[in-house]
């Protein structure tokens, strides 16, 4: 019995799983939203907030936040408030190359100041 | 057995899908043989008919009939042709998709399966790899492919053609004939024209009836509540013997006392019953004749009855209350254009007397118009009424008679006298 109902949510899974794809670490997600931020051109908010500097914004970002370590993890915030913080920053596209609005960089920097501090940044 | 089960009612809802359409065809082929069948049907009672004045000697017979059938035997076939017109899309749309499919999962092992780490969802996931593009694809068209080719699969195994074969009958002639003819035993019933019955025994077939002893003239026979058949020759019998029966119960009435209907009724009786009495019946033959020739010249004498129950003009005016006045100038000279249409209709009448005809039938003048009026030979009232009499007089229009070359209205008078 156990063999079968395995079997049955395997094949669903399966269909499930065909839209997406396997977790991605909290490394990567932080520098997911770091690239988000410092993608050229800057916006005034995030520019004015986080203090980005005119080059290595990326570097300089994810040294403040420690995320440049491989074995990064969130802990404050958690990878659920950041993941709650970003959905702004991806409302428009979710590949990472994409410049969101300045307009959704604002709504993230005023709705997360724990990020912005996370960031860096003054809140 | 539980897979058979669940593979049963999976299939079962998509079974519903496969409308078939059956049409049956019957196509007759060779004749086979042909054959003759005996059929026994219900049949009747008849009877045979002797009359030896006063009596009528019956033999009364059942019958069944015997139908022989001519058939013809054919070889036939019941084609049952079903089809669906669902199952060729259902099935090659089951095989592309079901086929498909299958491509994309051999497919899908030979692309990359790392995930698409350009993109990061709202959850935090990377993006799907090909390889998951492409099962995903796969179970799609799989969801499309099976069912479509469970329900074509069906549909085709639910067409097709059925031949039955079979024998067919067909009559193509038949005749019936009286068989098995018998004397019967049981009650038989004489029914009059009236509607009265007179129940009889018939035993062994035999049934002797005396005329003079009847208490009806019967019109048909029962036997058993089924009317007996009679032939033609019979039939005349039977109806000669019971006019002569009709005549013996009537024979206490004279002549003068039957109505005109009654006296033509007796004449047709006595035609008839000539055929069985023959010249015993003559003079009173002759007697309704000479009545009748009488009647045509002096009208019926039952038919004043009436008129002689009153016994003054005043009195046959209270009597019949005449409606319409008819003289020279009145309106209601019209009804004189249809008499047939106020027949029986009481009148008072004022004219001059013209010629005079008959002895009872004389002409009145009204104006311009002209009228026959009948006075009954037994009148109540006397009195000589020569040409150029004026007169009143109480009457009933009778319709139109034609005498000689004339043709009038003719009114019966009830009272007559002289008048002005």
């Amino acid at each position: 019995m156990l063999h079968r109902s395995v079997r049955a949510a395997a094949f669903s899974c399966l269909f499930l799983l065909s839209c997406v794809g396997p977790p991605a670490p909290d490394a990567e997600l932080c520098r997911d939203v770091i690239g988000r931020l410092c993608a050229q051109p800057y916006c005034v908010t995030a520019s004015t907030r986080l203090s980005l500097p005119a080059e290595g914004c990326e570097a300089e970002l994810e040294a403040r936040s420690g995320c440049n370590a491989t074995d990064f993890a969130f802990t404050s915030p958690t990878r659920a408030e950041v993941l709650s913080c970003r959905l702004p920053l991806v409302r428009e596209s979710d590949q990472r190359s994409a410049h969101p609005s300045c307009e959704f960089v604002d709504e993230t920097l005023r709705n997360c100041p724990n990020l912005v501090v996370f960031l860096g940044g003054t809140p | 057995m539980r897979r058979l089960l669940l593979l049963l009612l999976l299939a079962w809802p998509l079974a519903a899908c496969t409308a078939v359409d059956s049409t049956t065809r019957v196509e007759r082929g060779p004749l086979l043989r042909t054959f003759e069948r005996p059929v026994l049907l219900e049949g009747g009672v008849t009877s045979d008919v002797r009359v030896d004045w006063p009596m009528l000697k019956l033999t009364v017979v059942g019958y069944d009939v015997c139908r022989a059938e001519q058939v013809e035997e054919y070889a036939e076939e019941k084609i049952t042709e079903r089809s669906s017109s669902a199952a060729g899309p259902a099935l090659s749309t089951g095989i592309a998709n079901t086929l498909a499919s299958g491509v994309l999962l051999a497919v899908s092992f030979l692309v990359a399966s790392s995930a698409n780490t350009n993109v990061i969802d709202a959850g935090g996931n990377y993006g799907p790899s090909t390889r998951q593009y492409l099962q995903g694809a796969s179970l799609v068209t799989l969801g499309i492919g099976v069912p479509a080719l469970i329900v074509g699969l069906i549909a085709r195994a639910r067409t097709g053609e059925e031949v039955q074969a079979q024998r067919a009958e067909q009559v193509v002639s038949q005749k019936d004939v009286r068989c098995n003819e018998r004397p019967v035993t049981g009650p038989l019933t004489l029914v009059s024209a009236q509607g009265a019955v007179l129940p009889t025994q018939v035993s062994d077939g035999a049934l002797d009836l005396d005329g003079t002893k009847s208490k009806l003239a019967p019109e048909t026979m029962k036997f058993a509540e089924r009317e007996v058949e009679l032939s033609e020759d019979a039939r005349a019998l039977f109806s000669a013997w019971s006019a002569c029966v009709a005549l013996e119960q009537e024979a206490g009435k004279p002549l003068d006392t039957l109505s005109e209907t009654g006296l033509l009724a007796r004449a047709e009786r006595l035609r008839e019953c000539r055929q069985v009495r023959g010249n015993a019946l003559e003079g009173a033959v002759k007697a309704v004749d000479a009545e009748l020739a009488h009647r045509r010249e002096t009208g019926s004498p039952a038919a004043w009855a009436p008129g002689t129950n009153v016994s003054t003009f005043e009195e046959a005016v209270s009597a019949y209350a005449p409606t319409l006045k008819l003289s020279a100038n009145s309106k209601d000279l019209a009804v004189l254009d249809a008499p047939e249409a106020a027949e029986g209709k009481a009148v008072l009448l004022e004219g001059i007397v013209g010629e005079g005809l008959t002895e009872n039938i004389g002409i009145i003048q009204l104006g311009d118009r002209q009228v026959f009026l009948f006075i009954p030979p037994k009148r109540a009232w006397s009195g000589n009424f020569p040409n150029g009499t004026r007169v009143e007089a109480v009457a009933l229009i009778s319709g139109r008679q034609t005498l000689g070359e004339r043709s009038l209205p003719l009114l019966r008078a009830v009272w007559m006298r002289t008048a002005w």
